[in-house]
């Protein structure tokens, strides 16, 4: 590896030597953890050996000098064996109730970063707050008026229609002349960065938070409003967020007096500044000598530059206070600051649980560690601090009692992997079941967060296992919890999780045993030196986080898919669930898999154009990415739970209609041929290649991904080619491959191939149709056409003219769909509220034909609402505020295209309630939510 | 370079992506002319890159142990003559990439290589189904194969899709002592189908260039009004880069 991986408290550097340039990377590790403190020990290590590489680690090993020693001290501590551990968990068992050991854990980490519980990062704000100043729709007309009435500083993002990009919307003081300035985002790949400036961030909220802190290529840092920067808790935040454009009118947005530095809300609990400097301790600042800033001045272009959001503040402190870095020594004397910021607990209540399970009190030891290694660090500053502050006396205590503790984690490591792996699985039902997308992150960030309701729900050894994932050395596990904790918002499962995961489903699909095998490539991992294990871990953590954005963003979609609350999670599982229960509501297979095509480029098309993606996918993928994103989520959250049933249904279509039956005989037929009888005139495949392309296939069965299958088709039609050329060294093209690839596939004999053709061909995002696979596709198809078309007397004669309707049929089908659907074309669906006096309304998706009557929508209305006196009960339209009572032999679905059909679009809702119901609409608002369009 | 394509209004300056590829989902249909959005090299560094056009060729074979009139020679000496950074390598010759500049735009050709024997033919329509161009060649060495081009040109006309840009392709023109198909025949029947008209040799590098040239001015520019889209909806790219494989 040419660059070097420095991982401190949470930033991850990587000096790319060839490149000369500098990543900062958002890796969010919040924590001091152990596995930092050997990846510190390693790193210094290493620096002595490539000191000169690298002039940035030069200026940390001077500062670091001292805490590196008593680092390499520890990690020589920690080979003396089991014996602290033992009994420092002992004595934490005794001191340490299992509610308070969650506190014990979560205070440093609180303090170290800022996490919610204490306060709030500029990220953070950014996060709860997008709906007041991510306001993408708003004319450069509105923006004005809405700033307008704000201090200089003050901004929003919105899109301007005139550059088809985002901007900035900056409020400028008087003397500026103008009262705004707009600053266009660039929109790249993987990134986000604003015109004229050479750093890169991953997301547009990480794109803010850093030019409020830094202005790089803006005449001054951007201001949050007062409201905001002040607010205290995240549910003032949400509050605030509430408001959404309206903040800026409200009172909500008030100003202060005489505006003060904006990043320095002073707080009386001292938590604050305590936080901030913390960020010192570890050497970090000096890291930063490199701000973004500087960064930016040694870039000529495209350089990138990944601000890990947890900094941010340390930086805002530079600019906002002294505008200088303190100076090197700071951070030790910071760091005795520290343990301030924790609010202060009470001691520890003893629990007796140490005797009777050793076990578990050696499962629970490392999973204090990260918080073990953190005091141990600050303890270690402390005593070298050249200016300390005071400690609480228990945090003394335990310091020095955490210091021994270190060298039993350590010697743990061996078990460690093992159940860090274990607690994976854990986590994904835990993901899965959750409703929205916060709620995991929330349910993790819970036991880390101190919030010892959650933590006394769950089995201590539960805990213990997380903490142990905190550690393990060689997954990346621990990044997951980090990245969670940094964006509490999110939900989103960490990233390296998410790769793994990725991973894992990849080899679900690709070997059938997927959990033998990844526990097997698990397990190998900890035999790795531990250098190259933390290596890897690192280079992990910095790929996931160039993929994160897109990986989260899936991910979150696929949760709210699986999220009844929301309009697009109803739709989404009333469809899939429909399809599986209605096996006849299709004529053929092509039906069937254009409704499903059609579903989900409606279903994309609604996610990009609803608020129900919160925070818009806007802010985290770059435009062109997100048809790419939207696409494979769609994947996930409607093909995935569909594949087995389309795969039967497709069988039972083909089997009915014979189509089946005449494949298998004409494959009998074309086997028995010899190649040059099928115009094969190059060299074909032998034994094994087959072998190898049927293995192909096989796996192929498997994915839900008509991409992924793709994928695989063309690297059988590579494979092809290899064979080909190989045995002659000339070039051929499709006078010669198309021949070859169907004797290919006739030879493999797999009657399923011809479903999954038609299920690529049906499902394959229509873009992808031009490329490679769309050629491959349709070669594909072709040969599986003059297989199931082969005659004897037919050999060399054209198909039949019905076969060549079909491909002209399904070619003009796949092109010329050019219109964009929107949601409200959902043919065949009618969406319908049930409101009861009681509960409000829930709405259904129904399935109702063009003609079907109002009389049958009640029926079934009846039936899925589980109405049980259905004469009481109608079908009314609510629109312009009015309600109707629909009649018997009304077309609802006639109805429906009428008001579309209006010049102006109208709200309206299909309502199925009482007849005698009085105080209309009063309840109906409440669940007006839900209905959205029907 | 002389560009084929007017100067379209550029008020999004630069960022042509979500623009010029909004209506992703279709982009390449019977419209045909297609984007793909890759770095530019202009000067301000940001230039147009559009234009991925999709390209059938038809042909016809003298008979299967030739070689063929050379249609994939054609193609593949104009994809690999010049070294390109920008295309990904496409598995095989059956399907090639090459980006061309033109202008100050880039045009993508995608060329779909379509088997031409006989027993193949009726699996034709699918290859030239949304394609902007075909170029169809023959063997200059062989009049059969000119009557066969015939054959192909009607039914691209009958059944091929509108506005399709044609060229003809007379191949092995380093073979002209054995020639059997006068130039001016060739030339006469283009011109009564409006089709360009080109006598190459994939041997020795002639013409290659013009050809593909000739075809890339004769593309019409971009729908305006596929440019605009309605901004609610701005749809990613067709996959630029070479990480993907499928396109």
């Amino acid at each position: 590896m040419e660059g070097l991986w420095w991982e401190i408290n949470g930033t991850v550097l990587l000096t790319e030597k060839d490149l000369g340039r500098t990543v900062v990377e958002s890796q969010a590790c919040s924590r001091a953890s152990l596995e930092e403190t050997s990846a510190w020990t390693m790193g210094t290590r290493s620096l002595d050996k490539r000191g000169s590489f690298f002039k940035l680690i030069d200026t940390i090993v001077s500062e670091i000098g001292e805490l590196k020693q008593e680092m390499v001290q520890t990690d020589v501590s920690l080979e003396n064996g089991l014996e602290p551990t033992e009994a420092h968990s002992m004595v934490r068992h005794k001191d340490g109730g299992y509610s308070e050991e969650k506190d014990v854990k979560t205070c440093p980490r609180d303090s170290g970063y800022d996490t919610l519980s204490n306060r709030l990062s500029i990220l953070d704000r950014l996060l709860h707050t997008h709906p007041i100043w991510l306001q993408l729709t708003l004319s450069e007309e509105e923006a004005a008026e809405v700033l307008q009435s704000q201090p200089p500083g003050i901004f929003l993002v919105r899109k301007s229609t005139k550059m088809q990009k985002k901007v900035i919307s900056l409020r400028l003081p008087c003397e500026f002349g103008a009262p705004l300035k707009e600053f266009a985002i660039k929109e790249s790949t993987y990134t986000f960065s604003l015109e004229g400036s050479g750093i890169s961030f991953a997301d547009l909220f990480r794109l803010i938070a850093f030019y409020c802190i830094s202005r790089d290529v803006l005449p001054f840092t951007l201001k949050l409003p007062y409201a905001i920067s002040t607010a205290k808790t995240e549910a003032q935040l949400e509050e605030l967020a509430q408001l959404g454009l309206n903040f800026w009118s409200s009172p909500a947005d008030n100003k202060p007096p005489n505006p003060p530095p904006p990043h320095r809300p002073l707080s009386s609990d001292g938590v604050c500044p305590a936080s901030r400097q913390l960020c010192l301790i570890n050497g970090v600042h000096s890291i930063k000598t490199r701000t973004p800033s500087e960064l930016e001045c040694s870039q000529t272009n495209g350089a990138l530059c990944f601000i890990n959001p947890l900094f941010l503040k340390v930086h805002s402190q530079d600019l906002s206070g002294g505008l200088k870095r303190p100076c090197i020594r700071t951070p030790n004397a910071n760091g005795t600051e520290r343990p301030r910021s924790p609010p202060p607990r009470p001691p520890p209540p003893a629990i007796n649980s140490l005797h009777t399970s050793p076990q578990l009190s050696r499962t629970e030891t490392p999973a204090r560690m990260p918080e073990t290694v953190n005091h141990n660090k600050h303890g270690n500053i402390a005593l070298l601090g050249t200016k300390p502050t005071p400690i609480p006396p228990p945090r003394l205590k335990k310091q020095a009692s955490f210091l021994e503790a270190e060298g039993g984690a350590k010697t743990l490591t061996g078990s460690r992997p093992c159940r860090a792996r274990e607690r994976e699985p854990e986590q994904e039902p835990g993901t899965a079941g959750s409703p929205g997308g916060a709620p995991p992150a929330e349910a993790r960030g819970n036991c880390t967060r101190a919030e010892p309701a959650s933590s006394e729900s769950r089995p201590p050894w539960h805990g213990g296992r997380q903490r142990l994932s905190d550690m393990s050395i060689s997954t990346s596990s621990s990044d997951s919890l980090e990245f969670d904790r940094s964006m509490p918002l999110f939900g989103y499962e960490a990233d390296t999780n998410s790769s793994l995961e990725e991973y894992e489903e990849e080899s679900d699909q690709e070997t059938m045993a997927p959990p033998i095998k990844s526990k097997k490539k698990r397990s190998s991992s900890f035999v790795l030196p531990k250098l190259v294990k933390s290596q890897l871990r690192k280079m992990s953590g910095v790929f996931s986080s160039f993929m994160t954005p897109e990986k989260r963003m899936v991910r979150r979609i696929a949760e709210l898919s699986r999220d009844k609350c929301t309009y697009f999670g109803c739709l989404v599982q009333d469809y899939v669930s429909f399809l599986q229960e209605n096996k006849e509501c299709h004529v053929s297979s092509t039906d069937m898999l254009q409704t499903i095509r059609q579903f989900m480029t409606q279903v994309k098309n609604y996610l990009s154009q609803s608020s129900e993606l919160d925070p818009p996918i806007e802010s985290l993928i770059p435009e062109d990415q997100i048809d790419v994103v939207l696409e494979k989520a769609m994947h996930k959250c409607i093909l995935k739970p569909l594949k087995g049933h389309v795969k039967a249904m497709l069988k039972d279509f083909h089997m009915a209609d014979g189509s089946w039956k005449q494949l298998k005989e004409n494959l009998q037929l074309v086997r028995q041929r010899n190649p040059q009888e099928l115009g094969v005139f190059a060299p074909t495949p032998d034994i094994v290649d087959v072998e190898k392309i049927k293995v192909k296939f096989m796996t192929m069965q498997k994915m839900y991904s008509p991409e992924k299958k793709v994928m695989l088709l063309l690297r059988v039609c590579k494979l092809i080619y290899t064979v080909m050329e190989n045995n002659s060294g000339r070039m051929y093209g499709a006078d010669d491959f198309l021949p070859v690839l169907t004797y290919v596939i006739a030879q493999c004999d797999m009657l399923e191939l011809d479903t999954e053709i038609e299920y690529m061909m049906e499902l394959l995002d229509p873009s992808l149709l031009h490329g490679e696979g769309g050629y491959y596709l349709t070669s594909a198809y072709g040969a599986l056409s003059l297989i199931k078309n082969f005659q004897e007397e037919q050999a060399a004669r054209l198909l039949s003219s019905e076969t060549r309707d079909t491909l002209r049929q399904w070619h003009k089908r796949r092109t010329t769909n050019r219109s964009i659907p929107s949601v409200d074309d959902f043919q065949n669906y009618l969406r319908v509220a049930f409101q009861e006096v009681n509960s409000g309304c829930t709405g259904k998706t129904l399935l109702v034909r063009p003609y079907v009557t109002t009389e049958d929508v009640c029926q079934l209305c009846a039936e899925k609402f589980k109405v049980g006196d259905p004469e009481e009960y109608s079908l009314f339209l609510f629109v312009d505020e009015t309600w109707q009572q629909l009649a018997e032999d009304t077309y609802p679905q006639k109805i429906k295209a009428e008001l579309h059909s209006r010049p102006q679009p109208h709200i309206f809702h299909f309502v199925y309630k009482r007849i005698k119901n009085d105080p209309y609409g009063v309840i109906f608002q409440n669940g007006e939510e839900d209905l959205t369009t029907s | 370079m002389l560009s084929p394509y007017p100067d379209r209004p550029r008020a999004h300056d630069g960022d042509t992506g979500a623009q010029s590829v909004s209506s992703r989902g279709w982009p390449w249909l019977t419209g045909s002319c297609s984007l793909m959005k890759c770095q530019c090299w202009q000067e301000s560094g940001k230039g147009r890159l559009r234009s991925s056009d999709h390209w059938s060729l038809g042909t016809t074979r003298w008979n299967v142990e030739d070689t063929g009139v050379g249609k994939s020679s054609i193609v593949c000496r104009f994809v690999q003559d010049h070294f390109d950074h920008n295309i990904s390598p496409t598995i095989g010759a059956s399907f090639m990439t090459k980006t061309v500049p033109c202008g100050n735009e880039l045009h993508k050709f995608l060329i779909w290589d379509t088997a031409g024997q006989e027993r193949f033919h009726s699996l034709a329509p699918m290859y030239y189904r949304g394609s902007a161009a075909a170029v169809i060649v023959y063997d200059i060495t062989k009049q059969d194969s000119f009557h066969t081009l015939k054959k192909w040109v009607k039914e691209l006309k009958e059944h091929g899709p509108e506005n399709i840009v044609m060229a003809i392709a007379g191949n092995k023109c380093d073979l002209s002592d054995i020639r059997e198909v006068p130039l001016k025949d060739a030339k006469e029947y283009a011109e009564s189908i409006g089709a360009i008209v080109v006598e190459t040799s994939a041997k020795n590098a002639i013409n290659i260039e013009e050809l593909f040239q000739g075809i890339s001015r004769q593309i019409p520019p971009l729908d305006p009004h596929e440019n605009g889209n309605n901004g609610a909806i701005k749809l990613g790219k067709q996959t630029t880069q070479a990480s993907r494989r499928c396109c």
